[in-house]
């Protein structure tokens, strides 16, 4: 069965077309544009991975990484986080970070090294 | 009356005066000012000073002191000596001048003044330093009070600068931001400081001025701001686009379709470099507020140094990269970062160099550092260009680089990467001939 990851980004061509790549190289994949359903989409889809954006229009990334984190449901959930501003590097040793982070514009093939790291 | 002959010189007197009442004598000097002392010191013996100006513009230090003989010990009149002092008068009246100018240049810039008295380590501040500390003119300001007002992450840095003065004459010239002592309001500083040495070279006093640069400093913060927004808005279309560039490489793989996998390649060219130069914009503005974290670990010089080479070798077509061989040479620093420092010294020497030129890369161990250099042919630089190179947003103006693109940032941002490890950055050059670059880590 190919694993599920779950895209979140407010930006809809980078959903668009990091949701492309995946599905071609054999993930399935579900994209969310805002943050405020995450934990019923995780509950629903039960995703392998959680891969979003820390610039969200109406959330922080990062508090939403820290909620998932912080929740017993999903604390075992690998995410990734993807940055434009942000040098995470440092922040990857705090309490409720992610695994991993990719700043943008990545290369896709980082992206899926990183994937399936 | 007797006199020497040097009063007969310096102040008129004539042989025709001697028995006549003082009163009655005319000279340079105007003896009724003196009279009066003359007087005292014949009637209780004492000793005076003063000054007077004479007629002919000179300056006189007149000493009447009682005149008393050994046999009777008593006074037997005044004995007036002439001290001429116009010279000193002069230089007086002219440290007045240069003073008062000093004073004035300090007060129009609005200067904070302060000295530190090295024997007794007492702390003098001016009046406008106070206040630019947040005290009241009345206050008692002690060095202490004033670090105390510091911001907290930077009184370290202070600190450590004046100690570095003090005790190893390092330049002093530094910039923070602190708070007022009474007002409470956040003010940026420059403090530029000097020794004054004493008659023996020793320091003497640790002089200095302070510079309220808030308005400057509150500019090139939101210049910084505006540089990282818009670097941020420009990697999101960015990211699309490369991700779409990919998507139709794949696609034109799987079809065969050579001539759109080439064309795709190209494209995706374009975005790389567009992704360095956006980068570059946010390394500076990360730089400047002092936002860049090294993340340090042991590597190999010369497995890195290969590593770039072979990456930038496919994109370079018109000239010959050689990377000289050399020992391994095991390093702690932040890899990623050292490898952007090769790449802007390599890309330069292709930039700044004819096409079909050599470029080496070699890499030596000294006796507590690693140096790494790059050699080009290339069009050489001036000395006077030389030591500005590594200035932020320094370009050469000349007929032979109009036509060379650059924002000027890649050299300045090798300098701070490589002073960040506490290692060095140089240029040897020589015009027409070819200039190498060179940085050196220190080996821990």
């Amino acid at each position: 069965m190919s694993k599920k990851i779950l895209i979140l980004d407010d930006d809809a061509d980078i959903l668009e077309i990091i949701s492309l790549l995946l599905v071609d190289n054999g993930y399935e994949v579900r994209t969310l544009s805002c943050g405020d359903t995450v934990f019923e989409d995780i509950k629903d889809f039960q995703p392998d991975l959680i891969l979003m954006d820390v610039m969200l229009a109406d959330m922080d990334g990062r508090a939403i990484c820290k909620n998932i984190k912080e929740n017993h449901l999903t604390y075992f959930l690998p995410v990734i986080l993807i940055s434009g501003t942000h040098d995470l590097a440092e922040s990857l040793h705090l309490p409720g970070a992610p695994n991993d982070f990719v700043a943008k514009p990545f290369d896709i093939d980082y992206l899926l090294a990183k994937i399936e790291k | 009356m007797r006199f020497s002959p040097g009063t007969v010189k310096q102040i008129n007197l004539l042989e025709t005066d001697i028995g006549r009442p003082l009163s009655n004598i005319s000279t340079n000097i105007k003896f009724e000012t003196i009279i009066e002392d003359i007087k005292k010191v014949l009637a209780d013996g004492s000793i005076i000073t003063k000054e007077i100006e004479t007629n002919n513009g000179k300056w006189y230090q007149i000493m009447t002191m009682p005149y008393v003989q050994q046999a009777d010990h008593k006074n037997n009149g005044a004995i007036i000596t002439f001290n001429d002092i116009t010279e000193l008068k002069k230089i007086q009246h002219e440290l007045n001048i240069s003073n008062k100018m000093l004073g004035m240049a300090v007060e129009s810039t609005e200067m904070g003044v302060w000295f530190v008295d090295m024997k007794t380590h007492e702390f003098n501040p001016s009046v406008r330093l106070k206040a630019l500390f947040g005290f009241y003119p009345e206050d008692d300001m002690t060095y202490e009070a004033a670090v105390a007002q510091i911001v907290s992450e930077y009184q370290p840095l202070v600190t450590k600068a004046v100690d570095a003065a003090a005790n190893f004459g390092e330049k002093y010239d530094i910039e923070y931001p602190l708070r007022g002592f009474h007002d409470g309001k956040l003010r940026w500083v420059k403090g530029i400081g000097n020794f004054v040495l004493d008659n023996e070279d020793k320091p003497r006093y640790f002089t200095g001025v302070l510079l309220d640069i808030t308005v400057h400093k509150q500019d090139e913060i939101r210049k910084n701001d505006f540089i990282s927004m818009v670097s941020h808005e420009l990697r999101t279309p960015l990211t699309s686009l490369q991700g779409y560039i990919q998507l139709l490489t794949s696609n034109a793989k799987k079809t065969d379709d050579t001539f759109s996998v080439i064309k795709l390649d190209k494209a995706h060219t374009q975005v790389k470099k567009m992704t360095a130069l956006i980068n570059g914009f946010l390394n500076v503005s990360r730089f400047e507020a002092g936002k860049i974290y090294l993340n340090e670990q042991e590597f190999e010089m010369n497995d890195l140094l290969n590593e770039i080479v072979k990456e930038i070798t496919p994109t370079i077509a018109n000239h010959n990269i050689v990377l000289l061989p050399g020992p391994p040479l095991s390093v702690k620093a932040d890899r990623d970062k050292i490898g952007q420092v090769v790449n802007n010294y390599l890309s330069n020497a292709v930039k700044y160099s004819a096409q079909g030129k050599n470029i080496e890369i070699s890499c030596k161990k000294l006796n507590s550092a690693i140096e790494v250099s790059v050699k080009d042919e290339g069009m050489g630089i001036k000395l006077q260009d030389q030591e500005k190179l590594f200035d932020r947003y320094y370009r050469i103006e000349s007929i032979d680089t109009q036509t060379i693109s650059g924002f000027g940032l890649g050299l300045y941002l090798s300098a701070e990467i490589i002073q960040r490890h506490r290692g060095k950055v140089w240029v040897e050059s020589e015009v027409g001939k070819g200039s190498t670059f060179y940085f050196s880590l220190p080996l821990s």
